[in-house]
């Protein structure tokens, strides 16, 4: 009598065979060097806004000039859409992670368009400032310097998050690899953090 | 047990028959080299050259305040700022990071060093944004950091920032290789002490430069657009003197701490008994090298507050520390007199001096905190720089900085096979100990005592002496520098023409992943790696154990 053919799949597994060496997460150890970076210059340049905007106050000096304005309902917006973009970066990888692949690009999508339209709503918001980098006053600079700072970063959090699209779109990442998509996440929730700094001190303490 | 499958003392096979071929050569291996080995040559001649020119430019500014303070020129502040900027940027900083960067992967037993190509971008980086640096001096008057509104000032500007940039992605890369690519077993507190400093460099210094940005983009802006709000007295280079003073100078210091500490404990022969310790200790250096909030152009009280004195004084404590740990190893073992051990511990002597002096600084009574007027009218055109940090903190910026230098190159007489093929000769090690020792104490030491010059009128009237002394220091450490060039562009054209490799371990009591390999290290260092077991696996290998 004929014996049935096993599949060489169903066959008993004698040794489970070894584990693949832990990969180094270089990426993401990297990356959180470089978001600390960043976060130490936003610090830094935050606490420079808040020191010398206290001693301006104490010596009665004017600290936003004549004719400048600070709108609210352009940064509370920016401030949302970030958030949202925060979760929808968080979504990214919580997909990529169960090889989620179509809901991982479709986060990702979702989250580069929020970040083109805080680019967006920063350009009019910049318009509607008028603030003057001649003022007798350090605000203007400053404020330059810090927003124009935070659109660098988020600038290059969208091409971090671009790169890491595409490199997915290329099957380099999966359930078991997918430090880029992560540490580009982390990069993003910088950013938001940071905005969220900037938010505080600039737009709502002026 | 072996840490290596494949260690050519177990096997007697080289790890380069295991390895990949190279394919460039000439110009093409260098240019476009992301080998670390190659990167770190590269950084350390030029950071011994470009430094050798800061150093050129800082004596001749000395020099010019020792005659007629009526003929002296422009451009005396300009070669002030960019000796002393250059003292760090383009001498001690790179020095380290060129150290780190040939060495670092070696000892964690990495095949190569993290993101090759962006180690890469940093050191043509640097070294571009460097040469901008000094172009930018020769632009025009006022190209330094002088405020005026000559051409070069904001070549200066961008320059400075490439310089950070640069620097900062270059330390990301090299803790990242720690972080990221140690064999098994290699926990962090078993990283060789050199590795572990460069970890600790790298958190102090992502933490500092961004600020040092700040200040320069924040000039930048208001050269270009804006109408001097930012001005402050001493003009730019108050704002950004801090980098080169107290307590943040002590940051560019921590990889001595490392190198020191290896040497001694390689040539001690013996286990480091007091390892956590020493760690804890150049950690705690590390910490207390933080020094971005002491800004005086922006917080005029910071060198009269607790924290700056507090800091200073436990910043003497974690030095004593690292020197309990390291006199651990010596009495355990037997510290042979060579060059390395001559030039780190001389190094760092001097550079423990420079920490404990800080501690008076922070004194109010001794008036040291206030540059004495008689140097202004000596020298007029140093009166912003004057006026921007006080003249003692000069002198300890000089004792710290050439101090760790020296450990630096006492680093590279210890490293020397693994950076040339073979080893420097130990004669011109024992010279240049002396020339960089000396050199440490006559560039830095007038500027210490000329501090008292407040008190002092006797003090004050020998001021154009002092700065002709340390003119001389300045001349010293220059000729250090470039002595040290030269062998090691000598010793690496040797090992080339003759193609003879050193020995592996050539002092003999290797314990750390580095001597396990050629020397020089062919591409990819290593063969496979086992698990390593302990802080020291090449004593592990030779006790027989696992």
């Amino acid at each position: 009598m004929a014996t049935a053919q096993v599949p060489a799949s169903y066959a008993p597994i004698e040794a489970a065979p070894p584990a693949p060496p832990a990969r180094p997460r270089v990426v993401v150890v990297a990356t959180a060097f470089a978001a600390g970076g960043c976060l130490a210059f936003f610090v830094a340049a935050v606490g420079l806004y808040l020191t010398l905007r206290s001693t301006a106050l104490a010596d009665h000096q004017l600290w936003i000039p004549e004719g400048a304005l600070i709108p609210m309902p352009q940064p509370n917006v920016m401030l949302l859409a970030l958030m949202m973009s925060s979760v929808t970066m968080h979504w990214a990888v919580w997909s990529i992670k169960r090889d989620d692949r179509p809901h991982a690009y479709l986060a990702l999508g979702i989250t580069g368009l929020m970040g083109f339209a805080v680019i967006n709503m920063a350009a009019y918001l910049y318009s509607l400032m008028h603030l003057d980098a001649a003022a007798a006053s350090p605000m203007p600079l400053l404020t330059y310097l810090i927003t124009g700072a935070h659109l660098l970063m988020l600038v290059a959090a969208l091409v971090f998050g671009a790169l890491m699209a595409f490199r997915a779109l290329g099957g380099q990442f999966n359930a078991r690899q997918h430090d880029g998509i992560a540490a580009a996440e982390f990069f993003w929730h910088a950013q938001v953090v940071v905005f969220m700094f900037i938010w505080y001190a600039i737009y709502i303490t002026k | 047990m072996a840490i290596t499958d494949t260690s050519p003392a177990v096997t007697g096979t080289s790890p380069a028959e295991t390895r990949p071929a190279t394919a460039s050569t000439g110009l093409a291996a260098v240019v476009g080299t992301g080998d670390h080995k190659t990167l770190g040559r590269l950084y350390l001649g030029c950071s011994l050259l470009l430094g050798a020119l800061a150093l050129g430019v800082l004596a001749w500014g000395q020099f010019e305040a020792t005659g007629d303070p009526a003929s002296q020129t422009d451009r005396a502040l300009d070669n002030f700022a960019l000796g002393r900027l250059g003292l760090v940027f383009l001498l001690v900083a790179p020095f380290f990071v060129g150290l780190a960067t040939a060495i670092v992967p070696l000892q964690v037993g990495a095949r190569t060093i993290a993101f090759p190509r962006a180690a890469a971008a940093a050191f043509w980086g640097w070294l571009l944004s460097s040469a901008l640096f000094l172009v930018s001096h020769l632009a025009s008057v006022g190209g330094g950091v002088a405020g005026s509104d000559g051409n070069g000032v904001g070549l200066t500007y961008i320059s400075l920032i490439g310089i950070a940039a640069s620097l900062l992605l270059g330390v990301i890369c090299l803790a990242t290789t720690v972080i990221g690519l140690r064999p098994p077993g290699m926990y962090l507190d078993r990283v060789p002490f050199f590795s572990w400093s460069i970890v600790v460099v790298a958190g102090i210094w992502v933490l500092t430069f961004p600020a040092f940005v700040v200040n320069v983009v924040l000039l930048f802006m208001d050269q270009k657009y804006g109408a001097g709000a930012f001005a402050v007295e001493g003009g730019p280079w108050a704002q950004l003197a801090w980098i080169t003073g107290p307590p943040q100078v002590f940051a560019f210091a921590i990889p001595a701490l490392g190198v020191l500490a290896d040497i001694t404990s390689t040539l001690s022969g013996a286990r480091q008994p007091q390892r956590g310790a020493l760690l804890a200790a150049i950690g705690a250096f590390g910490a207390f090298g933080f020094g971005a909030y002491v800004q005086p152009a922006f917080n005029p009280g910071a060198y009269h507050q607790l924290p700056f004195a507090a800091q200073s004084a436990f910043a003497v404590l974690a030095l004593l520390g690292v020197l309990a740990g390291i006199g651990g190893a010596a009495r355990k073992g037997k510290v042979s007199l060579k060059s390395p051990t001559l030039l780190g511990l001389g190094g760092f002597l001097v550079l423990l001096l420079g920490v404990v002096l800080t501690v008076p600084f922070g004194l109010g009574r001794l008036g040291l905190q206030t540059s004495p007027k008689a140097v202004a009218d000596v020298a007029p055109g140093l009166e912003a720089a004057i006026a921007g940090s006080p003249i003692y903190t000069w002198g300890l910026a000089a004792l710290v900085l050439v101090g760790a230098l020296a450990v630096g190159i006492g680093g590279v007489f210890f490293w020397a096979s693994k950076i040339t093929g073979r080893q420097l000769p130990e004669a011109l090690g024992m010279l240049l100990a002396l020339g960089a020792l000396v050199g440490a104490i006559v560039l830095g030491a007038p500027f210490l005592v000329l501090g008292f010059a407040n008190k002092s009128e006797g003090l004050a009237d020998s001021t154009k002496a002092f700065f002709g002394i340390s003119a001389v220091g300045a001349v010293i450490v220059l000729a250090v520098a470039l002595v040290l060039v030269l062998l090691i562009i000598g010793n690496r054209a040797s090992v080339l023409s003759s193609g003879s490799p050193g020995d592996l371990d050539p002092w003999g009591t290797g314990q750390t992943l580095e001597w396990a390999t050629d020397s020089p290290p062919a591409p990819g260092n290593f063969g496979e790696l086992a698990t390593v077991t302990s802080p020291e696996p090449l004593l592990d290998l030779a006790e027989g154990g696992d």
